[in-house]
């Protein structure tokens, strides 16, 4: 899962970026409006993170830009003003959810998960694909009868595989949703992940598109 | 008792009536007695006249009697007349007797308890005297000036009514201004209505609308700034639960000091906040007002820069303090003076980078005192100069963690001092100088 976060504050962008990579996500940091636009014609991101108050461009202004371009990325506002006229701003603006500072970071992840959901067309918190079921808040995975906890890169890959069930996901689209940035990404290590998932879930739980790459297996 | 202008003025024309009314009423009184005395008097005299013309016609008593009685009607008269001998030859009341007086002429006498008026007329050894107790006179004398004193009573009620009622009209502006400034909420600042307002009180209701005004503008900075500093509170708390969150998820020992020292430095700026806000919040104009003394620049440079001469050596910046003379002195307050120099140097320190130079210039220019406080570091873009001083305005791309309150803070000292601000480019072309410009000491 990537998420680009728009946040001009030093210390609260490298708390969510810390604290979100925790959690699995990768996180990209930017400082403000253009270097977000830059970010967003550069790389597909699953979700935005975006505070409101950022100098030059603020962020609504933003966020109105990127709709009217067709954006449809689910978008998150962080904002200080918790004013109900402020939060109808932001929401009309095309921001999908808000927090109000200061948040809690659980919070926020419970928030990034249902968005994540909703945009991807389910309401119910699991994530099914034919028997196996992901729990995106608990990383609890069910294969049939086998019951396995993910690790969190485990977890972002099969959460991206079973996102879009029968979609082939290449060895780079799955790194770009494990790393960010600036993160190292080793050779072989979707490889490895892909096998450690089958180690717990059963050979066919993830399939091999020869030359292509991987899909969500029917198990 | 409580000074009151409607209490006042009743006393006063309460007061001023009764006196004035008494003091008609007696003069009434007097004028009415003496017109009475003169008409009584007037009328025994000339009964005695009469009666002593009629004698000497040798008129009958009975006569007499009857004509008495015409010339005084219901008022009595005590006729009584002698002759050669020593009782009366005729008395109009015979069981009335006032002794025979010779001379001619009023006078007084005792009669049965009672002081008795009499006009005696003596003409050729015939002795006319008409008499009557005094008392039927001052009858007399009260039923006259109760004709004019009752009308007089009665105006009392009448009149004191009106005054009352014209006092309450005449102050009734004052109630109705009183009235909408008691019904008001704290908040209501709009001005008190100006119309129908008697030109006595105007100077009141101006300089209460006046005060009004200056209030609900202090009222409205406050608030402005109070949204402001929750507003801004909200930035640096909100790292402090973030870096709070992410230390409590930390695997290793190294995350965890990495986190630590995260949430140490998350911390520090909130409290270097809530000191900022503190020191402007004391700084308000108004918050407290105190008195201008003698303060000598140089002293207090050489404090700030002793102060932080162990952080600029720690950065290789190069300090120095330029005066002509040994004591430079303005009027001011030395508290918030220091506050100002000190906001100034810290700015230098930490934006000027390593091994920069910092140079204070304190000088005397006609009358004027101009303290320069230049710096070789980045300096501000012409575009920001502008609102570097509004409260937490920061500098587009700055990452020295800061609230954007130190040139706030010195914007308000000096304004309190009534300095002028001037920024400009600094050392070498480049950096920042500030220039502040004091009056100098007459």
């Amino acid at each position: 899962m990537r998420i680009l976060l728009v946040e001009d504050d030093r210390m609260i962008g490298e708390s969510l970026q810390k604290g979100l990579a925790h959690n699995g996500y990768a996180i990209d940091w930017v400082r403000d409006a253009e270097s977000a636009e830059l970010g967003l014609s550069a790389h597909s991101y699953d979700l935005m993170l975006l505070d409101i108050g950022l100098p030059g461009k603020n962020g609504i202004v933003l966020l109105k830009e990127l709709r009217q371009k067709k954006f449809t990325l689910p978008v998150l506002m962080l904002t200080a003003r918790d004013s109900v006229t402020d939060k109808v701003v932001g929401l009309d603006a095309g921001a999908d959810d808000y927090l109000v500072k200061p948040f809690d970071l659980g919070e926020l992840e419970a928030r990034i998960r249902a968005l994540i959901r909703r945009h991807n067309g389910r309401s119910e918190p699991l994530m099914v694909a034919g028997n196996i079921s992901l729990n995106p808040s608990t990383r609890e995975i069910s294969v049939g009868d086998c019951k396995a906890l993910l690790s969190t890169r485990e977890y972002v890959l099969m959460e991206a595989l079973m996102a879009r069930p029968g979609a082939v996901l290449s060895t780079s689209q799955l790194e770009d949703r494990l790393y960010g940035w600036r993160d190292e990404v080793e050779s072989n290590t979707i490889a490895v992940h892909v096998y450690q998932l089958r180690k717990k879930l059963g050979k066919r739980c993830i399939m091999n598109v020869r030359g292509t790459g991987y899909k969500i297996g029917e198990a | 008792m409580k000074h009151s202008i409607r209490r006042h003025l009743l006393t006063y024309l309460a007061l001023a009536l009764t006196v004035s009314s008494v003091l008609i009423g007696t003069l009434t009184y007097k004028v009415v007695s003496d017109e009475i005395e003169e008409w009584f008097d007037e009328n025994m005299r000339q009964v005695a006249q009469a009666l002593s013309a009629k004698w000497d016609q040798n008129a009958i008593s009975q006569t007499l009697v009857d004509d008495h009685r015409t010339i005084t009607q219901e008022e009595v008269f005590l006729i009584q007349i002698w002759g050669k001998g020593q009782l009366p030859i005729y008395t109009s009341h015979p069981s009335l007797s006032v002794s025979r007086h010779l001379a001619s002429g009023f006078g007084q006498t005792n009669l049965q308890g009672s002081t008795w008026r009499y006009y005696s007329q003596t003409t050729d050894g015939v002795t006319v005297q008409v008499s009557h107790p005094l008392s039927e006179r001052e009858v007399a004398k009260w039923e006259v000036a109760s004709r004019f004193l009752i009308p007089l009573l009665l105006q009392f009620p009448l009149l004191g009514l009106f005054i009352w009622i014209t006092v309450r009209k005449g102050l009734k502006p004052l109630d109705v201004v009183s009235a909408d400034i008691e019904k008001r909420g704290s908040d209501a600042m709009h001005p008190l209505p100006f119309e129908d307002i008697p030109s006595e009180i105007r100077p009141l209701v101006n300089a209460l609308n006046d005060l009004l005004q200056r209030l609900d503008e202090a009222l409205q900075a406050q608030r402005r700034f109070t949204a402001d500093a929750a507003h801004e509170l909200r930035t640096p708390l909100t790292a402090v639960q973030l870096q709070l969150d992410v230390l409590k998820r930390c695997r290793s020992e190294e995350e965890t000091a990495d986190a630590m020292d995260k949430l140490s430095r998350g911390v520090k700026r909130s409290v270097e906040l809530v000191r900022q806000l503190l020191t402007l919040a004391r700084q308000d104009p108004g918050s407290n007002k105190q008195v201008d003394i003698q303060v000598d620049l140089v002293s207090l440079v050489e404090d700030q820069l002793n102060q932080c001469r162990e952080r600029a050596t720690q950065k290789g910046i190069v300090m120095s303090f330029m005066h002509a003379k040994s004591h430079v002195s303005i009027m001011g307050n030395p508290k918030p003076l220091g506050i100002m120099l000190e906001n100034l140097l810290d700015n230098c320190l930490r934006y000027t980078p390593e091994q920069g130079r910092v140079e204070v210039n304190l000088s005397e220019q006609k009358g004027t005192v101009v303290i320069q406080i230049r710096d070789n570091g980045p300096g501000i873009p012409e575009n920001e100069m502008a609102h570097v001083f509004e409260r937490f305005y920061r500098v587009n791309g700055t990452d020295e963690p800061g609230n954007g309150l130190g040139l706030a803070i010195v914007k308000q000292v000096a304004e309190q001092h009534g300095a002028t601000i001037i920024l400009s480019d600094g050392l070498d072309g480049r950096g920042l100088a500030v220039t502040v410009t004091f009056e100098a000491v007459n």
